[in-house]
């Protein structure tokens, strides 16, 4: 009975001094620098977007596909061709 | 004496026979902003636009910009396609007017076999040829003279997702030829003038059996395809460039709502 005290006793001790131990270990940021990449299509990027605006502004009927995507195509043309 | 009265009149009727057979011609057109939506655009939706947006859509609409195209044709078949002549302005409302008329696209139709063929090289970036069956037209017995010939008006209509568009042609059958601008085929006379959306074609001058005979070149090469395939496949890129388009239809609602 005795020798079980001791031992419970000695695990309990050697557990606390363990757990002593690994919270003085300096603490370490998990955290990492983010690296944002931002892409950049620069005038064609914004030539997609303008042409796709107007495109849809001069196609009468948006159900016709076909004038809608040459429209577009005509547009982004045009636009590339005057700020790129 | 009697035989040669029946060689004679056996000359005669195929002589005559053969002259209503070949009948052949090149239709003059020219094309513009048509009046509808010039009134339209007065009346509706100039007073909407911003400072900004005002004299591109002025340009457009108002413009004077007129495209010239040429139909050749004969009894069974013809060809339609925009000139290429006159050197490409690169401003936008020149492009449009020029694409809305039929841009590079070259148009054949054969009313024998009562089919219309697209060659169109640009919207998918590879070359189409498309074909189609002739559609059905209202017929009308509203009249008018166009170049000196007696036109009736006849009307086709177009569903629409948004809203249902009538197309408007004015043919005379005196010209007994069943075609007009941009495959627009299959009423009993040759089209002279064509309310087709925003744009009207109206010809300016018809040349009838010309000297220089007409060989109309069938279009063959390009990959073939019907017209509901290749509605298919421009929406699938329409999809792929503006996303569902269904976003854009919520957005002008909300948009016209609130006005």
């Amino acid at each position: 009975m005795r020798k079980l005290i001791l031992s419970l006793v000695f695990v309990l001790a050697t557990g606390t001094v363990m757990n002593a131990n690994s919270t003085n270990e300096e603490l370490l940021p998990t955290s990492k620098e983010a690296i944002e990449i931002v892409e950049d299509f620069g005038c064609a990027g914004g030539c997609v977007r303008t042409s796709k605006r107007q495109a849809l502004e001069f196609t009468e009927d948006w159900s016709d596909d076909e004038a809608l995507v040459d429209n577009y195509m005509i547009l982004y043309t045009i636009c590339i061709e005057e700020n790129c | 004496m009697l035989k040669k009265i029946l060689y004679f009149s056996i000359f005669f009727c195929a002589k005559f026979m053969l002259s209503q057979t070949s009948l052949s011609g090149v239709g003059e057109y020219e094309s513009k902003i048509s009046v509808n939506k010039i009134n339209d655009y007065l009346s509706n939706k100039r007073a909407t636009l911003d400072k900004s947006s005002l004299k591109q859509y002025d340009d457009i609409y108002l413009s004077s910009i007129k495209i010239n195209s040429t139909l050749f044709f004969t009894r069974e078949e013809c060809v339609f396609k925009i000139d290429k002549k006159i050197k490409r302005s690169k401003k936008i409302n020149y492009r449009l007017i020029e694409s809305w008329s039929g841009g590079t696209k070259t148009f054949y139709s054969n009313s024998k076999l009562r089919v219309n063929k697209t060659r169109n090289c640009k919207t998918l970036g590879d070359c189409f040829v498309i074909s189609s069956e002739f559609k059905e037209w209202k017929l009308t017995q509203e009249t008018k003279i166009i170049s000196g010939y007696t036109c009736y008006k006849a009307i086709r209509t177009i569903n629409g997702r948004k809203a249902n568009k009538d197309i408007f042609a004015w043919y005379t059958p005196e010209i007994p030829v069943n075609f007009g601008p941009k495959g627009e085929a299959g009423l009993p006379g040759l089209i002279l003038e064509l309310v087709l959306g925003s744009i009207t074609f109206r010809a300016n001058k018809i040349k009838l059996n010309p000297k220089k005979k007409i060989v109309i070149q069938k279009l063959e090469e390009g990959i073939k395809v019907t017209e509901k395939e290749f509605k298919i496949l421009v929406s699938k890129t329409a999809d792929k460039v503006f996303g569902k388009k269904i976003n854009y239809y919520l957005l002008e609602c909300i948009f016209l709502c609130k006005k």
